[in-house]
């Protein structure tokens, strides 16, 4: 009789205290009390991940996103930046862009900072950057936001024009599998493949692929043979990323990315008296790059960064027995090792501290460009302060330090005053001062060759470019018109503009000084049933004393530049966008007058139709893009670039 | 029994409101003599957001006619106090059983009121026993979602067993507002994460429901990430909130509830009575600017989006 009581007496207390605990349960979840609403939440969208409302921003900023890349058409990422008021692309050869804002434009294009994630990807010896090599897909990108005038306080050298700023997607924002493939005249192949995975502690994303194009067409005669020039300028990439996000907790997150690339590229002529005859030049990139962010509550926020690239550009310039030259390496190899730390504070309600310091480490071995392997060590020092002062006022100021580690040191500072007119207008008043250090090709560079002689001997002891910038805009957002209009009046005193000199062999110099002034107008209209329109005008006046070459330097820009990118989405999937790209002429600062690029205009077609596989939820899209809908064809650049219309099909599928 | 029992509690509830229309006499006689009313503000803490509630009071409340002292939960009422403003749960649940005071409760969540009642029976039904609370009609957060979001209409929300009476309103009045309700019960075989990314699949805009055991300092981080690559803008329950990176959320600060419960201790001046529980009546809109320039999301000012719901133009089904 025992045994039976006990059980009962088990099963009783068993029942009681499931009841106790499902009441206690219940009183936990009954019992929010008004602390748990009154919490200080830890900030997990903090402002280095988000990005700046443009009614806050210190400089006039134009923000490219996902739907303006899909809507564009555009197979690389330097023409994505046609959509940028003021900005000029083009292409050295088919596999070389270049792009530019302002003046100073040449095949090296180095005034701009470029980021990926953060890393600087202006690379020595030049401090130009490879857009080709990137280990970057087009697809991977999240947005781009470019800052349109001097921005060194904030980013640093090479920022006395603007900055790109590239940020790719979250390791956590691809989901399952995705895979591409493109093909289309002039030798369009690329395919893509991601996969990426959301976990509760771990997110990562893996992506590949491969581009490949023929370059521009051949239809230029060379003058003396007569027979076409060969644009040998194709390209044959292939790429690889890796990125993993690792958030043990709310307040740590430490991302991991990886990415790698491999390419083919063309180069070299068979034009009149080009020693550098047709041949391949193999190209890898790599870089590794770790970021440990936490977040120290009230929006306060430490991110210490670390990353390392390695750049390999393998050229060999075949034998030219015309010339009686033997095979010539121009060959090099680069390496960047950077270290940043910056910690942001918000020290008040209405004021926001970020200040940070970096180092940087850059290796250069090059057995052409330099007498010896070259190494540099820059260090920057930064701070930027954002005073909302009242509702109404808000003041911008910032300044960074900068040394060279090639004997320039130099401070430039910044300061914008917002001013908000209404909710979503603002004026801003903004004054800038930036430098340019010279790289160490400038400083240090002696390009010989052996039986050619040297080209290229720097004396070095250069001045670093200095930029003073003053700026008037004005940011119009009205909503309920579905109406944006964002305008600025610049006016930049560049001075001691570093440029190679007429000796020979040649030299660097701080050889001019010059005056850029001008007008950037972006709108943006949506209406009735998804319709979208960007609409880009930018007038810009270039003066200075300086001739280079053939040309006057006010010719070095276009006067005017028009892009305008219009979309709308259909029922049943379907989505047409008109691209339209108009640029007044201009013969680029390095270039002859055989180059000038005349006035020219070209449309852009995408068109696509979506579609859903079944219950799996599988989809896919067929896009046709057509550049050049109209059969436009220009210079691009050099005479030999004739751009001619492209036309090409992807199909997308995700699951 | 059902009977028997629905007699009894009538006729106890008979005898409380008799016996609260006895106590009443006092304070209403010495108030028609024009004495100043005695108000006891008991903070359940000293700090924060109690402290910014009483400064608030004292500076709402006009000159003459109240007199206001404040004191910290667990410290000795002043003697002749006729009312006592609880601030807080801590507060209210050690005031409730003190069935000689009228006692009115502020800044506290409506489920604190439902326990408190659960908690102090004699309490229900009196007019000498209400509150203010600090979350938010369910009809105010729909029409904030209206005002920032027009084109959205798929809203999903995630709660805790047992469910909480905010989804019952929800489900009744998602339509009026021209949204189809997504509404799912955490359980305890799946991850908060995958439910997460389930309510993503199934929603265009998530509203966060208070919820401990949903949205806490280490679930946050998952659940605003997710949202956030997702594309889906989360509705937040507070400043703070919004702040950690929620898109926008409606709330009200202590000095909103202070002007509130000036309002009330006015009443009970003249009237001798406390009004019936309510939300608050005074609210702000905040919103994350960058989180919402981040994602490409058009969302008016927290400004603009306050006129907009204050003008009630519901959207039609």
């Amino acid at each position: 009789m025992s045994r039976p009581s006990n059980l009962r007496l088990q099963l009783a207390l068993l029942t009681a205290c499931i009841l106790a605990y499902s009441n206690a349960n219940m009183a936990e979840e009954l019992a929010i009390t008004e602390q748990y609403l009154l919490q200080e939440f830890p900030v997990v969208l903090s402002a280095s991940r988000l990005s700046q409302p443009l009614n806050e921003a210190p400089n006039a900023m134009t923000v490219i996103d996902r739907d303006m890349i899909k809507a564009s058409g555009f197979r690389t990422i330097a023409d994505l930046f046609r959509l940028v008021p003021g900005m000029y692309v083009s292409y050295f050869t088919g596999n070389k862009p270049i792009v530019s804002y302002h003046g100073t434009t040449d095949d090296s294009a180095r005034r701009m900072q470029v980021l990926v994630d953060g890393r600087a990807v202006h690379m020595p010896p030049m401090a130009a950057v490879a857009w080709e090599d990137l280990p970057l897909q087009i697809g991977d990108i999240e947005r781009i936001e470019v800052i349109r005038g001097p921005a060194a306080a904030s980013y640093g050298g090479n920022s006395t024009q603007g900055v790109i700023n590239i940020i790719t997607r979250d390791a956590g924002a691809v989901l399952g599998l995705q895979a591409s493939a493109t093909e289309g005249n002039g030798g369009i192949l690329d395919a893509s493949a991601s996969f990426g995975k959301r976990g509760e502690l771990i997110d990562f994303r893996v992506s590949m692929g491969y581009r490949s194009d023929y370059g521009y067409d051949p239809n230029y005669k060379n003058s003396t043979v007569g027979n076409d020039t060969l644009n040998n300028d194709s390209h044959l990439t292939h790429l690889l990323n890796l990125r993993a996000n690792y958030h043990p907790n709310a307040q740590d997150s430490v991302d991991v990315q990886f990415g790698y690339t491999d390419s083919t590229q063309g180069d070299g002529s068979n034009k009149d008296f080009d020693p550098n005859i047709p041949h391949d030049n193999k190209h890898n990139e790599n870089f590794g790059q770790l970021t440990w962010a936490h977040s120290l509550g009230g929006g306060d926020e430490l991110k210490l960064q670390y990353y390392h690239i390695y750049q390999d550009v393998l050229n060999t310039l075949p034998p030219n027995p015309t010339f009686g030259l033997p095979a010539l390496s121009d060959s090099y190899t680069n390496t960047r090792d950077d270290i940043e730390l910056q910690h942001t504070l918000q020290t008040s309600p209405d004021n926001r501290l970020v200040w940070g310091a970096s180092m940087r480490h850059d290796w250069t071995s090059t057995t052409s460009r330099f007498l010896n392997d070259q190494s540099q060590d820059q260090t920057t020092l930064f701070a930027h302060d954002e005073w909302r002062m009242t509702p109404k006022w808000l003041l911008n100021i910032g300044a960074m330090q900068e040394n060279s580690g090639l004997g320039q040191t130099n401070l430039s500072p910044r300061a914008a005053l917002v001013y908000k007119l209404q909710e979503r207008q603002s004026l801003r008043l903004g004054v800038s001062k930036a430098y340019r250090n010279p790289s160490l090709y400038e400083e240090r560079g002696n390009y010989h060759f052996p039986v050619i002689g040297t080209l290229y001997q720097s004396t070095g002891s250069l001045r670093p470019e200095s930029v003073l910038s003053q700026e008037i805009g004005y940011l119009g957002e009205f909503y309920e018109q579905g109406f944006s209009i964002d305008a600025r009046i610049y006016h930049d005193q560049v001075k001691d503009v570093i440029y190679e000199t007429a000796d020979s062999p040649k030299n660097f110099a701080n050889l001019f000084d010059a005056e850029h002034k001008g007008l950037e107008i972006t709108t943006k209209h949506q209406w009735g049933n998804r319709n979208t329109l960007t609409f880009n005008y930018t007038y810009q006046v270039l003066s200075s004393d300086f001739v280079a070459g053939s040309s006057p330097y006010t010719d070095t820009m276009p006067r005017n530049l028009i892009s305008a990118l219009y979309s709308k989405t259909f029922a049943d999937e379907v989505m047409l966008s008109l691209g339209y790209y108009q640029q007044d002429s201009v013969l680029p600062i390095d270039r002859p007058t055989t180059d000038r690029q005349p006035f020219t205009t070209r449309w852009d077609m995408r068109i696509a139709k979506g579609f859903k596989t079944g219950s799996d939820g599988a989809q896919g899209e067929i896009a046709l893009v057509v550049q050049g809908l109209l059969g436009e064809h220009y210079i691009d650049y050099l005479i030999e670039n004739q751009f001619n219309q492209r036309v090409f099909v992807t199909a997308t599928f995700r699951q | 029994m059902a009977l028997l029992s629905t007699l009894l509690s009538s006729a106890m509830r008979l005898f409380a409101f008799a016996l609260a229309g006895i106590l009443l006499c006092l304070p209403t006689a010495s108030l028609a003599g024009a004495e100043p009313l005695l108000v006891t503000v008991v903070q359940s803490e000293n700090t924060g957001a109690y402290a910014e509630f009483s400064a608030a009071l004292r500076e709402s409340l006009p000159n003459g006619n109240v007199v206001l002292t404040v004191v910290n939960s667990g410290q000795p009422l002043p003697p002749k106090s006729s009312l006592i403003i609880a601030v807080g749960m801590k507060a209210a649940s050690e005031l409730g059983g003190d069935n000689a005071h009228a006692v009115l409760n502020v800044m506290i969540p409506r489920s604190g009121h439902k326990k408190l009642l659960h908690d102090f029976p004699k309490r229900e039904n009196s007019h000498l026993f209400s509150s203010i609370y600090l979350d938010q009609p369910v009809e105010r957060q729909l029409s904030l979602i209206a005002a920032a979001f027009p084109d959205r209409r798929n809203l999903g929300v995630l709660y805790a067993a047992p469910a909480p009476d905010e989804i019952g309103e929800l489900k009744l009045k998602a339509a009026e507002f021209g949204f189809s309700l997504y509404a799912d019960e955490i359980s305890a075989n799946v991850t908060l994460f995958q439910e997460v990314q389930e309510l993503l699949k199934h929603s265009d805009v998530f509203l966060s429901l208070p919820s401990p055991t949903i949205f806490n300092s280490s679930t946050l981080r998952n659940i605003l990430v997710s949202t956030y690559q997702a594309e889906v803008p989360l509705v937040g329950f507070s400043a703070s909130f919004v702040k950690a990176g929620a898109m926008c959320a409606v709330f009200s600060s202590p000095a909103h509830i202070a002007t509130q419960t000036s309002a009330a201790i006015q009443r009970f001046a003249d009237s001798g009575t406390l009004p019936s529980a309510q939300y608050p009546k005074f609210f702000e809109v905040a919103v994350n600017e960058r989180v919402a320039q981040s994602l490409n999301i058009k969302i008016q000012g927290a400004e603009e989006l306050q006129k907009k719901m204050n003008s009630p133009r519901r959207r039609a089904p």
